[in-house]
């Protein structure tokens, strides 16, 4: 009997501990990190993302990869960022634009997915700003 | 190369938007084609913004909103549009986002099988999270978004953008759309 009331615990402790439903991470307007469980709405916060001067990074979208589950994020002023989810800590990889006619054009892209194979693609207008390349 | 920070003035805009490829190792976009078509072309609708990308297997989907009935005080009447994903071109019909109530704001989407979007229903002013059939778009299984306990925002702010969260042991792969243990 007593065996049996054990077992019972473990597994009512084991199924609470078990999201009911697929988890997503969202991002928001403040820099904040979340998961939000989609089968109630639950919303936890994993961290506030930043540079590595402390600064807040506020993404327009995130995208993880999926070949290397590495998070992607590009920032409200066109950069491209990883992101550690637990530390928010956003290490910048690059301006998101490209060079044409000696100019560098500025993507101001607020959305940002990857392809199965781990291809990046973002959508959004090309033509925010040109500042000279050097 | 990386570019020089400027303070002057922008030098030109529009607001064509793009499907770009971008290289993860260093920022470069490189434009594959425009999902807004010339506003001054008569019959040929134009989309605008980017709320947000989510593949679905090997569909590429996209929210926006379309020039012809855009009401930027409301931000109502979010369309799933189906792109090409070689050139940005909107494949097919678009859908209209709708539930049983206006659906607003989708700034986020993710495939975990089914699709989730975030975004805003009706007069709320708190987000949500809900299902979206990519075929018709209808919006379903809608939850507001909730702080769980421990000290954080009683209020969550305005969604920017989302994607799926890889889980430990198992995977969850965009192209297969099933569980892998």
């Amino acid at each position: 009997m007593h065996r049996f009331s054990l077992v019972l615990t473990v597994a009512c402790v084991w199924f609470s501990s078990v999201q009911a439903g697929p988890l997503i991470y969202m991002c928001d307007d403040t820099g904040k990190l979340w998961t939000v469980d989609t089968s109630n709405g639950t919303a936890t916060i994993l961290s506030s993302m930043h540079d590595s001067s402390d600064n807040p990074v506020v993404m327009t979208d995130i995208a993880l990869d999926p070949t290397t589950n590495v998070l992607y994020g590009i920032s409200s002023d066109d950069r491209l960022y990883t992101i550690a989810p637990s530390t928010g800590l956003a290490s910048p990889v690059g301006q998101l634009g490209f060079v044409t006619g000696g100019l560098f054009r500025v993507v101001d892209a607020n959305a940002l997915e990857f392809d199965a194979a781990g291809n990046l693609y973002a959508a959004g207008d090309d033509t925010m700003q040109l500042l000279p390349s050097i | 190369m990386q570019p020089a920070i400027s303070t002057q003035p922008a030098t030109t805009r529009c607001n064509f938007y793009h499907l770009f490829s971008v290289d993860k190792s260093n920022g470069t976009a490189l434009p594959l084609g425009s999902f807004a078509d010339d506003p001054n072309q008569s019959g040929v609708e134009n989309f605008l913004s980017a709320g947000d990308l989510v593949f679905s297997g090997s569909s590429l989907y996209l929210t926006a909103y379309k020039q012809s009935d855009f009401n930027p005080l409301t931000k109502t009447r979010n369309y799933l549009l189906q792109l090409d994903w070689n050139n940005g071109s909107v494949l097919g019909s678009n859908q209209l986002l709708s539930g049983a109530n206006d659906v607003r704001d989708v700034f986020g989407l993710a495939v975990v099988n089914p699709m989730f979007g975030l975004g805003f229903i009706g007069n709320s002013n708190d987000p949500a999270v809900f299902t979206i059939n990519p075929s018709n778009g209808s919006v379903s299984n809608v939850y507001s978004i909730t702080p769980s306990g421990g000290g954080g925002p009683i209020i969550v702010p305005k969604p920017t953008g989302a994607t799926f969260v890889p889980t430990g042991g198992r995977s969850l792969s965009p192209s297969l759309r099933r569980w892998r243990w």
